[in-house]
């Protein structure tokens, strides 16, 4: 009994933590503009993070070293540093995103103006980080963050017609009010949004935390071959949602109470009360993924101590660098710059980094001397390979396609 | 798997001369002797061909350093072209207009939408109050973009002219509509303004959005 | 052998295999550089940066029976700095942990003295005394 819910609440946190401001922004932007055009990106993206976060999983569970450590070893300290420096970079982006969007959610909430709650969500990431143990701080965010599941609640209550939805998902082509090259750059930045980069590091920094080892490679692969396909079928009902009440209408989404417009018309106040306290952990346990992400990577390449695990006294560093990246992340916000602004850009330069991030994992993933019989098998490599593709074509036409479309306008 | 941890670890192999121009390619001296130690033992070893043609590659990119800084500046060149003709792609105000349309009409139906959820009170007030200011700032941002608008041709003027007269409107009504809702007052008054002026957006962009 | 002398700028020069050694031989840029050290409870230090070499004469003669160089200490620091981007810093200017403070060297390099008791990781100490320990709930355990 106690292992079944152990596994159910494995489950349950990966599904709840799937969702980020990356992906509510994206999926509902996309849904108000394309329809479920562009579905089938999402579909590409969850398998390609289920394989990705499996792979370093794996490796930190098998050697007991976090992903990062063994890319410096492994690929030399330039690459290090090329891929330290886009990742690190990748993450104040999306860290910025993050609590925009946990200070928007909360403008929602009250009315207050989210130039007010942007210190208060700083400082309360900030406060997590410091004082809660990893494993509750996971667990609760994940688990809050379920509320999102209204939005595929919404979907059903709306009624719509499924023949018509399916038609749009399954046979995609670009809708005649759109551009092929705004239909092109938003798969990009779907696709960037589903793959987070900073995913990588933290399942593998996480492992580590929780002190993983080869026994619990097993719990690892239901987490992540459940829970992520459930998030990401949660991602489509986002758009999808999007396209049933917000596309007839002409609204594209440019902010984040638009996202929330579809759940209001479907199961009113009590909805809207679910939707804005899962937006508000699903962007909470984002930013503090993220900030740990600045904090396990820098600290990895440097030989830093690191740590939740550990008092902050033992791993100054560590906790130093994660305020300061806070710090920047408020600095960016208090210019004013509208959080969702920053957030598409951080989805695309997120498809732009994705390269740097994920070859070294494959590479490390496949080595003999730290993974030893785990190493990946062929099946794995296959579709790796495959995915390494398809990454390579999105991070080259971002720029170019951002560039002709005036980054999807 | 074990040193001595007393005494240092010999690195073995034999070297007969190191010179400064061997090592010149390389960080600094203690790699460098690394480099070349351990180009002694790896000649008898598996990763042989590896290590050697690793430092072969070194010093020939010395040697082309010219030419890759050439190589180098010239995809450098090719690059700024690619953005300048990419970015120039876009012509003419019409097309500038069409796209303030679509976004004057996005807004005003998202505060329309907004408003009769408030009215339907399947909404909290925040909601619909937040839902509206940014409804509010995105016309700001149109009008803007519109007076910023150079316009020439006689088409170019009247798009501008027909857009800037639904702007005004659209501006006032959603005035209206904060301060109906911040008070309190019945909105079903309200409601019905923003579905004609959403009406009216909603022809606007018809006209002329830059896809039919 | 004349084909492929023709592919490199200088003529290889003549090796004789490597004296057999007991135990275990290392290479330095696998075994060594980019390694993660730990201290006696097994938190990290630093990375091995860098290596620092003994009497490494620069261009004379070297003797055919001259003892190879042996490594002095493992580096850190700014050292990164210059093996990336090139160039030398003085001597003077490294952080040396003497490699008689090593006990093991697995997949990462196990030292036997306690962390605290080595100059590189002031760094880290005075991080912890001047701003960490600032903060309310520094030294509160997690766990």
């Amino acid at each position: 009994m106690k292992r079944v819910l152990g596994v159910a609440l494995g489950v349950l946190t990966a599904i709840g933590g799937f969702l980020d401001i990356g992906d509510l922004v994206t999926n509902a932007v996309v849904g108000s503009r394309f329809g479920l055009s562009l579905a089938w990106v999402v579909l590409v993206g969850v398998v390609g993070i289920c394989l990705f976060a499996q792979m370093s999983g794996r490796v930190a569970a098998v050697s007991g070293r976090a992903t990062f450590e063994i890319i410096r070893e492994r690929l030399g300290p330039k690459a290090g540093l090329a891929n330290l420096s886009a990742s690190f970079l990748i993450n104040l982006l999306t860290l910025t995103a993050e609590i925009g969007g946990i200070a928007l959610a909360l403008q929602l909430a009250s009315s207050v103006s989210p130039g007010l709650w942007i210190p208060v969500a700083a400082f309360a990431v900030w406060l997590v980080i410091w004082r809660v143990k990893f494993s509750i701080m996971e667990n609760v965010t994940g688990l809050v963050g379920l509320c999102l599941i209204v939005f595929a609640v919404a979907l059903f209550l709306l009624g719509p017609d499924w023949s018509k939805l399916a038609e749009q998902a399954f046979a995609p082509s670009v809708p005649g009010s759109e551009s092929a090259g705004a239909y092109w750059y938003y798969a990009v930045a779907l696709f960037g949004a589903a793959m987070t980069p900073y995913e990588v590091f933290f399942f593998s920094s996480g492992a580590v935390e929780e002190k993983w080892t080869k026994k619990d490679i097993g719990q690892s692969r239901i987490n992540v071959l459940v829970g992520f396909p459930l998030g990401g079928v949660l991602s489509v009902a986002i758009a999808a949602c999007a396209t049933i009440v917000l596309l007839p209408r002409g609204i594209e989404v440019s902010s984040l109470s638009q996202i929330v417009l579809p759940v209001a018309e479907a199961g009113g106040k009590l909805a809207v009360a679910f939707v804005i306290v899962g937006i508000v952990a699903a962007t909470f346990g984002a930013a503090l993924e993220t900030t740990l992400s600045s904090g396990y990577t820098l600290a990895q390449f440097f030989g830093w101590s690191w740590g939740k695990f550990r008092k902050p006294a033992e791993a100054a560093r560590f906790h130093v660098a994660m305020i300061v990246c806070l710090l920047v992340g408020l600095a960016v916000l208090a210019t004013g710059v509208d959080p969702i602004l920053v957030t598409e850009y951080s989805v695309v330069f997120s498809a732009i980094a994705l390269p740097l991030t994920y070859l070294p994992i494959l590479i490390v993933a496949n080595d003999e001397q730290y993974m030893g019989d785990a190493r990946n098998g062929r099946v794995t490599n296959a579709f790796a390979l495959v995915y390494l593709v398809i990454i390579l074509v999105a991070s080259i036409a971002a720029i170019p396609l951002m560039i002709l479309t005036g980054a999807g306008a | 798997m074990g040193s001595n941890p007393t005494g240092g670890t010999a690195l073995g192999g034999e070297i007969t001369r190191i010179r400064e121009e061997d090592i010149a390619s390389i960080s600094d001296v203690s790699s460098g002797v690394i480099e070349l130690v351990s180009r002694a033992f790896a000649l008898q070893r598996r990763r042989s061909t590896v290590w050697l043609v690793n430092l072969d590659v070194r010093r020939r990119n010395i040697a082309r350093g010219r030419s890759s800084v050439r190589v180098r500046g010239g995809a450098v060149a090719v690059a700024l072209a690619m953005v300048v003709v990419l970015s120039g792609c876009s012509g003419g105000a019409v097309p500038a207009i069409g796209a303030a349309a679509v976004q004057l009409d996005s807004a005003v139906q998202t505060a329309s939408l907004a408003l009769q959820q408030a009215d339907a009170d399947i909404t909290f007030t925040p909601v619909a109050e937040t839902t509206l200011e940014n409804a509010i700032t995105e016309v700001d941002d149109v009008s803007t973009q519109l007076s910023e608008t150079p316009v020439q041709t006689g088409r170019e003027q009247e798009a501008k002219r027909e857009a800037t007269a639904v702007l005004q409107d659209a501006v006032a009504v959603l005035d209206d509509a904060r301060t109906a809702l911040q008070a309190g007052d019945d909105l079903p008054d309200t409601v019905e303004q923003l579905q004609q002026t959403a009406k009216q957006t909603a022809e606007l962009r018809e006209r002329w959005e830059p896809f039919s | 052998m004349t084909r492929r002398s023709k592919r490199f700028d200088a003529p290889l020069p003549v090796l004789e295999p490597a004296e057999q050694y007991a135990g275990q031989v290392l290479d330095a840029r696998l075994h060594l550089l980019d390694r993660q050290v730990l201290d006696r409870d097994g938190v990290p230090v630093q990375v091995v940066d860098d290596l620092e070499l003994s009497d490494v004469p620069f261009g004379e003669s070297i003797p055919s029976e001259t003892p190879a160089p042996v490594i002095e200490s493992i580096l850190s620091g700014p050292v990164l700095g210059t093996r990336i981007f090139g160039g030398r810093p003085p001597s003077s200017r490294f952080h040396r942990v003497s490699w008689d403070r090593i006990a093991e060297i697995g997949i990462a390099i196990h030292l036997g003295v306690a962390g605290s008791t080595l100059d590189v990781t002031w760094v880290e100490r005075w991080v912890r005394d001047r701003i960490i320990s600032r903060i309310p709930g520094g030294h509160h355990d997690p766990e």
